[in-house]
């Protein structure tokens, strides 16, 4: 598994995951997937385009993240996945609560409008 | 061609990653349905997830890919306590951010990603079966 971030100029932090999101994948990056989305920067692109599987466990690294930045007034989403970790996402309708965009600038875009649903 | 493999792993976190690769290799070898790749991985990877994560005194799992006319089963079975994934309730997917509680979908994609699901307790084994078509 490989983490890269970057903060791009607008206040949005984007953070590209690589590999498998299984057991494996999940405990490689947790903690610094933790770490990532638990500072300041509160705005929140996760590029999910070199995710290869996504099972329920990587699912439940995104929700934790995405609940505690939305405790701290952020927001975060989801950025071009491949097409079956998008199915995954769409038959869990977990495309409802952590939007997906297929490119960087709608996800700007959303990052920083009002959250979809109320805490 | 009618086909049939088993395989015998202990129950450890670091073999999840070997199963995926041996269905991977074998489905690919029955040909079938474009789709029960993916299904059939990710069903795997949630049911022995759940085995190590919640299988308790687990030691062994050990798992069958056969062919089944047009279809394909994959039953695995581990020697841990018992517990139906059929009959468990698992709650809906939540509508929320609100409302998700991180954990708990592996047992709804089984049932989502599986054409059929079904449990025996067999001589101290659960033996979970599913089917895809």
């Amino acid at each position: 598994m490989e983490l890269i971030y970057n903060d791009l100029d607008d206040g949005v932090r984007k953070i590209d995951i690589t590999g498998r999101l299984d057991i494996e994948g999940a405990d490689a990056i947790d903690l610094r997937f933790t770490a990532l989305t638990s500072t300041a920067r509160t705005f929140v692109i996760v590029d999910m385009a070199g995710v290869e599987f996504l099972a329920s466990i990587g699912i439940a690294t995104l929700i934790r993240s995405a609940k505690a930045v939305r405790l701290r007034q952020g927001n975060l989403v989801l950025l071009n996945p491949r097409p079956n970790v998008a199915q995954v996402l769409a038959t869990m309708r977990i495309n409802q609560i952590l939007p997906v965009f297929d490119t960087l600038e709608e996800a700007r875009a959303a990052v920083r409008a009002a959250p979809p649903s109320p805490v | 061609m009618p086909s049939r493999e088993r395989r015998t792993y202990t129950c450890d976190v670091s073999n999840l990653r070997k199963m995926s690769a041996w269905w991977r290799e074998w489905v690919g070898s029955v040909g079938g349905d474009t789709e029960i790749p993916d299904r059939g991985e990710l069903c795997l990877n949630e049911a022995v997830a759940n085995i190590i994560g919640h299988g308790g005194a687990s030691r062994a799992i050990a798992i069958t890919f056969e062919t089944d006319g047009d279809a394909v089963r994959m039953t695995i079975a581990d020697n841990g306590a018992a517990f139906d994934p059929v009959t468990y309730p698992t709650p809906e997917p939540p509508a929320t951010l609100d409302e998700a509680r991180p954990g708990g979908l592996g047992i709804h994609i089984l049932r989502t990603y599986a054409d059929a699901v079904h449990y025996a307790r067999v001589d101290d084994w659960n033996e979970l079966t599913l089917r895809f078509s």
